[in-house]
């Protein structure tokens, strides 16, 4: 079957090895088993064929060297007839003109006569009813001639009278039908034999011309059919070797692409281990320097604001309301300072902190964020709407803080609100899946939204709502961390909806 | 009394200033000795150097002891005091700006029996250094002295 040999190329394009291509050979193909029983069978049939017309041919042969003998016996017998013809012929004239040159030809005739009947036997000795006839025709020949030589004798004797001649012709007149009865019989006889073997004859040739005829149309009919397998086998096998051939130099690619992959990849490993390297000596850098900036850059800090105090506590009394004020404020400015320190810190750590990735349910999360932010402002009047098993897979304290930030901003937003109303959920819409906490608060306006995400961008004054801009700039490095999105919608004094996704 | 020394290791003056005026704020009298680094505490402790001589057997109430110290660091001085039989049991406050994990880790793992980061805010810091003062000068019972 020609799909076979597809199947085994298609197999094989999906990876088998070569060893198990160059198999497909071995097992025979039905087309290759057709073609041999072809063969077969044209053989067989032409060697019958032979047989067939070599026996009819024989029994053609046969027939017709019957006919001959047939035809050979008629002539024989035809030939005495006109012997005997010739020698009654020459008697009477003999006997009517007396010429002794007629003598001479009776007597040849008579010799011929004699001679031809001596042949039959022979001839007919396989014909029963031509030797009876023979048997009876022979002395019915020798007694017609002797009685032909009699009237010579009569005639020479000077005894040809209407007396001499009287027992002659009655003894003409007794011999000759039966004479001519035999003869005829015998002729009729051979006629019908030749009638007969004619026929066969006949018969057989055209026997023989339609088995030839036949046989020689079946045979050229069964190797053309051979030869269409043949040459259907021979494209299918050219097609088989063809496309093993664009396998092979497919397969060849291949191997050579992976070389050069392998090779490619060994040079992106080398330079990623350089870079590794080069990350990890940066991150250390990183951390000594956060090191350097929590420690030094807060003892200053601490230094102005505690003279400052002292100077408040110390001297208080010599300073001017303004100038108690003004110290105030440098302690405002610094402790300013100190949060921002901090939550830049945060910042940092949280991008350099190592992830451990598990499944993390937020509703939990959130109701105790929920449960804290209350717990700091009893008096205020909130609702918390948070959905149950809000699961994903994230690193848990990453994915703290990231609620803390997001619902602690809302808190912050909605603190101006008679009734602060805080949802937290899943949006499973548009085909995707993504956590979501929406409040009542202060909302923001849109054509600043690109500003949300960056490090000390603050969309409301200090004085309106205090903060340093650091939250949801943390926020957004965790989500990336996780390979998630983040973005906002809002609307000012309408709230704010933040969506995020941790895992694309 | 001697013994109810407090030994403050602090190289930033102005840091020493205001532990030292938020101790006076919170009436704490016991004497303060200061050293600006690493190599000076060890020196007191041990009675070497500038300190050589001193009695070694009489130790401090308390160690105020900040991380990011000139020669020798905090946490090598932790290290050093652990290791030897006589500071072993010492009680070691670590006071510091730092808010780093490994800072914590490493300071706990030396053997500090607490770890305060000083607030930027001069008021919170003197709230501090009171409840400090409370906790380890007369709540908390010291350690026998190794003999």
């Amino acid at each position: 079957m020609p799909q076979e040999p597809d199947q085994i190329v298609k197999t094989n394009a999906e990876g088998v090895s070569h060893k198990h291509l160059q198999g497909w050979r071995s097992p025979k193909s039905i087309q290759q088993r057709m073609i041999a029983m072809g063969f077969i069978i044209a053989t067989l049939l032409l060697a019958f064929l032979f047989v067939m017309v070599y026996r009819t041919n024989s029994s053609f042969v046969r027939w017709n060297s019957l006919v001959v003998h047939t035809r050979e016996v008629l002539g024989t017998l035809d030939k005495f007839s006109t012997d005997v013809k010739t020698s009654q012929i020459a008697a009477v004239d003999y006997y009517t003109n007396g010429s002794e040159q007629q003598v001479k030809v009776f007597e040849a005739a008579q010799a011929d006569a004699h001679k031809t009947i001596a042949q039959l036997p022979p001839l007919i000795s396989d014909n029963p009813t031509q030797v009876r006839n023979l048997d009876t025709l022979s002395p019915l020949a020798d007694q017609a001639l002797n009685l032909l030589g009699k009237v010579i004798q009569l005639h020479r004797e000077g005894k040809a009278g209407a007396d001499g001649l009287k027992s002659v012709n009655d003894e003409a007149r007794r011999i000759t039908p039966p004479l001519i009865k035999a003869l005829a019989d015998m002729i009729a006889e051979e006629n019908r034999l030749l009638e007969t073997r004619t026929a066969e004859a006949g018969i057989t040739a055209t026997k023989a011309r339609r088995l030839q005829v036949g046989g020689g149309i079946s045979a050229v009919v069964l190797l053309v059919f051979i030869c269409l397998l043949f040459l259907r086998e021979n494209s299918i096998r050219a097609n088989v070797e063809g496309q093993l051939e664009e396998t092979n130099s497919q397969l060849e690619q291949r191997v050579d692409q992976v070389t050069r992959d392998v090779t490619e990849r060994k040079r992106l490993e080398e330079g990623m281990r350089m870079r590794t390297a080069q990350l990890e000596i940066a991150n250390k850098e990183l951390e000594a320097f956060c090191y350097s900036v929590s420690h030094d850059l807060r003892a200053p800090l601490r230094g102005i604001d505690g003279f400052s105090q002292a100077v408040l506590q110390d001297c208080g009394d010599q300073l001017s309301s303004q100038g108690k004020e003004h110290l105030k404020r440098v302690c405002a400015a610094t402790h300013r300072m100190g949060v921002l320190i901090d939550d830049l810190l945060n910042l940092s750590r949280i991008t350099r902190a190592e992830m451990s990735f598990q499944i993390v349910d937020l509703s939990p999360m959130a109701y105790a964020i929920a449960r804290d932010l209350r717990a700091e402002d009893p008096d205020r009047k909130a609702e918390f709407v948070i959905a149950k098993d809000l699961r994903a897979k994230g690193d848990p304290h990453l994915v703290q803080v990231v609620l803390q930030n997001l619902i602690g901003n809302s808190w912050k937003f909605a603190s101006k609100q008679e009734l602060t109303r805080i949802e937290i959920g899943r949006d499973d819409s548009n085909g995707s899946s993504s956590f979501y906490i929406t409040d009542n608060g202060a909302g923001f306006d849109p054509a600043h939204a690109d500003r949300l995400f960056g490090a000390f961008q603050r969309l409301h004054s200090v004085s309106e709502f205090p903060g340093t801009g650091v939250g949801l700039a943390t926020v957004q490095r965790i989500i990336n961390r996780h390979g998630g999105k983040i973005w906002a919608n809002a609307e000012v004094d309408r709230g704010a909806t933040f969506h995020f996704t941790l895992q694309s | 009394m001697t013994d109810d020394v407090i030994l403050l290791i602090e190289d930033n003056p102005d840091d020493e200033d205001l532990t030292l005026r938020a101790l006076e704020q919170n009436r704490i009298k016991n004497a303060v000795v200061v050293a600006r680094d690493g190599a000076e505490a060890l020196d007191y402790l041990f009675g070497t150097g500038k300190y050589a001589g001193r009695d070694v057997n009489i130790l401090p109430h308390i160690v105020l002891l900040d991380l990011k110290l000139p020669k020798v660091d905090g946490l090598e001085v932790l290290r050093r005091l652990r290791a030897d039989p006589r500071t072993k049991l010492l009680p070691v406050v670590i006071l510091t700006s730092s808010n780093e994990e490994q800072d914590k880790l490493n300071g706990y793992s030396l053997g500090a029996n607490c770890y305060v980061r000083k607030p930027v805010d001069f008021a919170r810091f003197t709230e501090a250094v009171k409840q400090l003062g409370l906790f380890w000068l007369l709540l908390n019972e010291r350690p026998p002295v190794p003999r």
